[in-house]
């Protein structure tokens, strides 16, 4: 015996692999159905069950595809399975540790023959039936099993003149687990789904597309899987189909991964040779997927039993080689699909090692450890991406509006700029115009003045002649006052030498010499001197609000306060007028607002502005600063 | 009695050119030179002096008011008449503050300008009646009390009904440091130095 399983252990790294085969369990009759092969037989040589050898053939292994409900715990099974031989021979059955297993019924026509032994195989117990076969007939034998604990292992084996077919089964109570697993994958594929859909529509990025259909396709593959659990009908319908869908959906969505990652790491640009695989591997798979529906179709269930193997072996190289180029890439966050990748890689990796070792390691696991183990991968690939996404995408965010504000910024300081620069133009001019006047004009016509009062002694003149004259020289006063005030006004004298207060008194004084209005001036604090440019700029903004008052409000008092704070200028301008509209101001009366305004805005001031029909309070506050 | 020498300080040649041939009519005045700039003023006089120099306040390469100090520093200062187009009174008053012995407007009639020349002379000072006016204005306008601003008002009633600068910020749609500025003119106005005297003050002033 101990050959067997010598012979059990030398075949295991070939089992590994072996493939499932899905069967169902009739609810009805509680009946698990499925056939072996035919058996084909070869020689072997002296044992306790002499006649047969070991010799691999087709490894079927059997599993329950719908574990036991925790309803049915306890209750009979029956397993029956149909022997087929094209010669007498003698069939063992081993049901390894189970006490619970009876053989109960062969076919009627009685020409099997069973006998019961128990044998003991390093310390478990198995029952051995052994079955004998007439010629070239077929033995339909049911075995009973039946268990009370929810986790239960039948290992089965047929073996028939050296020829190890064996079946594994085993019963898990709890079978709610799985399905209740299953779903909560799918609400969860689903709420990402919808979540990362409306991304994409909103963004419409392309690596939210892909990520999307990768989630899309994943969301596919647990719906089918939910599918075959809850309805048995479902999985017979489908058939063979079975395998193609169950495997092909999942690289259906493992293509998606090399666009997204394409679209992720942006290698059109960057990495041209990268971008390049990533566009051919989807390809690649589509082809595979191809090639298994042929294969599928024309029940080549080995080929696509291979296939699925190695494209398994293909894809997990693929993906560490794709991590290797991308981890020696400079990217922004490209670590993380790539983990994503790779964490699924890994626990691909694991569910398969341990789908072979379970049954040697007898490990007993609460879910069905292969679909755990994929779905922990899934997970933590999801969060990979998706963590990746977000913050590369809350990098471009941040550098999106990093950018925009440095644009905002530069249009403002060129705005500003340009402002200053017109101001100093047009500031200048004034000055110069005012400079020519006063000085060139204004000194000519008083040298005229002295020129002709010089000569009045000497002149003969009569009375009319003296009149003339002495009008002339009224005129000459006049010329000249007017001049000064024109000049004054283009540019006032005091300020460049005296500072912003000084020039205002000096502009309230003229305004007061018209005896219209009187204005008082007061000025709080120690006046802090300014760049040129603000001072003429906020001499201009009262000089236009005090004409303002001059000209609409009909005022009889106003008052003028500069208070210098620290780092913070008030000016106050009042009057006991008649009040004004504002927004009637601004249409109607002309520039007059606008450029005062644009000054408050160019001196990064604010400007306050109340009025009733006794009177108008404008207040206005400007940073002090050194800088213009 | 000796002349009077006075030198004309002026950047307007016919200024100089008028005010010289006036000069030189008169016997009392003896026109000792002129300068164009501030510089060549200071050149004059390193080696000559003068009684009375008649100083435009504009000059090119400096202030007539800068001038008119460094003139004074001497220990033969001269005797200072401004002259100029200028009727601000802050040149006036910083001219006069500056040690200027009188001031006078560029159209100034003969008699007046030659008035003003005896009366620096002698020691006196001399304004023309309209910068006499401007002077006496700033004076007076030195010594008024301030008046207080509607909006100071407004936060002076606010402060007296208890409100923090915060809230009075919140009430009247400002900034607090708008308030807080407003405040402290009020303090400075009224010259207390804090809230309670401030209230105390405007009840007795009547602002409240």
């Amino acid at each position: 015996m101990h050959a067997i399983f010598y012979a059990y252990y030398f075949f295991l790294p070939l089992l590994a692999l072996g493939q499932y085969k899905k069967i169902a369990i009739d609810p009805a009759t509680r009946s698990i159905f499925f056939s072996l092969d035919s058996i084909v037989t070869s020689y072997s040589d002296q044992s306790e069950y002499p006649g047969f050898l070991v010799i691999p053939s087709s490894r079927i292994t059997q599993k329950l595809v719908n574990p036991l409900p925790s309803s049915e715990v306890g209750l009979p099974h029956y397993l029956s399975f149909t022997l087929r031989s094209p010669r007498p021979q003698l069939i063992y059955l081993f049901f390894g540790r189970t006490s619970n297993v009876r053989l109960c019924q062969t076919n009627d026509d009685g020409l099997c023959c069973v006998e019961v032994k128990e044998k003991v195989f390093q310390q478990t117990s198995t029952k051995v039936f052994t079955i004998k076969i007439p010629a070239d007939s077929s033995c339909s034998i049911t075995v009973r099993i039946q268990t009370s604990s929810r986790e239960t292992e039948i290992h089965g084996w047929v073996i028939a003149e050296g020829n190890l077919n064996n079946f594994f089964m085993y019963y898990r109570g709890g079978g709610d687990n799985l399905l209740f697993l299953h779903w909560c994958i799918a609400g969860m594929l689903l709420m990402m789904l919808l979540y990362i859909g409306s991304k994409f529509i909103q963004i419409k990025s392309a690596e939210y597309g892909y990520y999307a259909a990768y989630i899309g396709f994943m969301l596919c593959y647990v719906g089918f899987r939910i599918a075959v659990l809850e309805d048995p009908n479902f999985s017979r319908t489908v058939g063979v189909w079975n395998n193609f869908f169950n495997t092909q959906i999942q690289v259906l969505a493992y293509s998606m991964y090399f666009p997204f990652l394409r679209a992720f790491l942006n290698t059109r640009q960057n990495n041209p040779s990268l971008h390049r695989l990533l566009i051919i591997l989807p390809f690649v798979l589509f082809t595979y997927i191809a090639t298994d529906g042929f294969l599928i179709l024309y029940q080549k269930l080995e080929y696509h039993n291979i296939l699925w193997d190695a494209i398994r072996v293909i894809l997990l190289f693929t993906v560490l080689y794709i991590a290797f180029r991308v981890l020696r890439m400079k990217t922004a966050y490209g670590i993380y699909p790539v983990l994503g990748g790779l964490s699924l890689d890994f626990f691909a990796l694991l569910s398969m090692i341990f789908e072979f070792n379970q049954w040697i390691y007898r490990l007993p696991f609460p879910f069905n450890i292969d679909d755990t183990y994929y779905f922990i991968g899934i997970i933590v690939e999801l969060l990979f991406f998706s963590l990746g996404l977000g913050l590369k995408n809350k990098r471009d965010e941040i550098e999106k509006v990093q950018a925009q504000q440095a644009l905002k910024l530069a249009d403002e300081r060129q705005k500003f700029e340009q402002y200053k620069t017109v101001i100093e133009v047009q500031e200048s001019e004034r000055a110069r115009i005012a400079k020519d006047l006063h000085d060139g004009i204004g000194g000519t016509l008083s040298g005229i003045k002295i020129s002709l009062t010089n000569l009045m002694p000497v002149l003969a003149m009569g009375e009319k002649e003296k009149l003339q004259y002495e009008r002339s020289i009224d005129l000459l006063n006049s010329a000249v006052g007017e001049l000064r005030i024109i000049s004054h006004n283009m540019m006032p004298a005091s300020l460049n030498q005296f500072g912003l207060v000084a020039a205002l008194r000096d502009f309230c004084d003229t305004v007061n010499s018209m005896k219209t209005i009187e204005v008082r001036v007061q000025s709080i604090g120690e006046e802090v001197r300014q760049s040129r440019a603000r001072e003429i700029v906020l001499y201009r903004i009262v000089q236009e609000l005090i004409n303002n008052i001059v000209k609409h409000a009909r005022a009889s008092q106003a008052l003028l306060q500069l208070s210098f704070d620290k780092d913070l200028l008030s000016v106050t301008v009042e009057d006991n007028g008649l009040g004004f509209d504002f927004l009637q101001m601004d249409e109607s009366k002309g520039s007059g607002w606008k450029n005062i305004k644009s000054r408050m805005d160019f001196l990064k001031g604010t400007l306050d502005f109340r009025s009733t029909r006794t009177g108008t309070s404008v207040h206005l506050q400007v940073p002090l600063n050194s800088l213009p | 009695m000796k002349r009077i020498r006075v030198f004309i300080v002026d950047d307007h040649p016919m200024v100089i050119e008028g005010m010289q041939t006036m000069l030189l009519a008169e016997p009392d005045i003896e026109f000792v030179g002129y300068a164009m700039t501030a510089a060549s003023c200071k050149g004059f006089f390193v080696s000559q002096t003068a009684d009375v120099v008649l100083l435009d306040i504009n000059l090119p390469d400096s202030s007539g008011i800068e001038l008119c100090s460094y003139l004074k520093e001497n220990l033969l200062a001269p005797k200072i008449l401004g002259i100029s187009n200028f009727d601000s009174g802050t040149f006036i008053s910083n001219m006069m503050d500056n040690g200027a012995d009188g001031y006078v407007l560029k159209n100034v009639p003969k008699d007046e300008l030659l008035k003003a020349i005896f009366a620096v002379h002698e020691g006196k000072k001399y304004l023309s009646a309209d910068v006499y006016q401007k002077l006496k204005a700033e004076n007076k306008r030195k010594a008024q009390a301030p008046i207080i601003t509607e909006r100071e008002k407004e936060v002076l009633y606010w402060i007296a009904q208890g409100l923090t600068n915060a809230q009075i910020a919140e009430k009247l749609f400002v900034s607090v440091s708008t308030i807080d500025t407003h405040r402290k003119n009020l303090l400075s106005k009224l010259k207390v130095n804090n809230t309670a005297s401030l209230l105390k003050s405007a009840t007795e002033n009547l602002l409240l």
